[in-house]
């Protein structure tokens, strides 16, 4: 009598390991690209607010950067008032088009000892284009010291 | 090749270890602890109104008995600040914070305004946001600077 030994045969044998290797891979990927997103926000010290709800995703979102000497930073580029309102006008108008303007929010992240002129100014630019959405980002923890 | 040779090689490469596929997986989850490392403070956002430069009017018609507006005005440079809330001098975001309390718990639907030089640091004018939001006041509202904006 003839017993088969072996349950799968060679070819179809089934390695684990490929698999935990390209799964970790795409884990990975998909976790440096969610980082990559986040590049447009500048490393500034936030003002402490303890009401400050997690930072909003929501679809057309405009990160606007203040560095305390009061440069504006949009998406790691440098730009002035001028360039700024610039861009927020192509947005909206991009928004417009699809009937989606008032979507559009702006994220001031503005350095806690930046002067509040600039983000004074920041407004003036987005109200002047109709644009009412604007949250402040903050830290919600208070850091040892400040 | 003969039989036992054969026998002998199928032995060894079946106790052998695979020393790349591990390595592999290990920088793998190493890469993958690196990544999931949160590496910058918490981050949240507060909502906030922003100002017209024509003067939109930020309360509709209220009752005759609710309280006016609660204007808070921040005047200094920097954070040498002096804040003044309803026109009397309040020592520190604190005490300004206690303030609103005990405002909204007369009218809690009373709109803020805060007017802030713009000499102030940024800190200064989320902090009073901020004990807005502490006090359940959501109608915060910003002044707009004298001129407006040109581009």
């Amino acid at each position: 009598m003839r017993f088969r030994k072996e349950r799968h045969p060679h070819g179809i044998d089934f390695n684990m390991t490929p698999l935990i290797d390209i799964v970790f891979l795409l884990i990975v990927f998909l976790m440096t690209v969610q980082e990559l997103s986040r590049l447009e926000l500048e490393e500034v010290d936030l003002p402490t607010a303890d009401q400050a709800r997690p930072l909003p995703q929501p679809p057309q979102r405009l990160v606007i950067n203040v560095l305390p000497d009061g440069r504006l930073v949009v998406a790691n580029q440098e730009m002035d008032l001028g360039q700024v309102w610039g861009l927020l006008e192509r947005e909206r108008d991009r928004l417009r088009a699809s009937g989606r303007e008032d979507d559009l929010t702006i994220i001031v992240r503005a350095d806690g000892g930046a002067a509040y002129k600039h983000v004074q100014d920041l407004m003036s630019a987005a109200a002047s284009l109709n644009i009412w959405r604007m949250t402040v980002a903050a830290q919600t923890e208070q850091v040892s010291g400040g | 090749m003969d039989r036992h040779t054969s026998r002998a090689l199928r032995r060894r490469s079946a106790v052998s270890l695979n020393l790349a596929a591990m390595v592999d997986v290990v920088f793998l989850l190493l890469i993958f602890f690196i990544c999931a490392t949160e590496w910058r403070r918490p981050e949240g956002a507060l909502l906030a109104n922003i100002p017209t430069g024509t003067g939109r009017q930020i309360a509709g018609p209220r009752d005759e008995r609710d309280l006016p507006p609660i204007f808070i005005r921040i005047d200094g440079e920097g954070d040498a600040i002096r804040i003044r809330c309803q026109q009397r001098p309040v020592n520190d975001i604190q005490a300004l914070t206690q303030q609103l309390v005990r405002l909204a718990a007369i009218d809690p639907a009373v709109p803020v305004i805060i007017d802030a030089a713009g000499t102030v640091s940024f800190r200064w004018v989320v902090g009073a946001l901020n004990a807005a939001r502490k006090a359940d006041l959501s109608d915060v509202a910003f002044t707009a600077p004298a001129g407006g904006f040109r581009p």
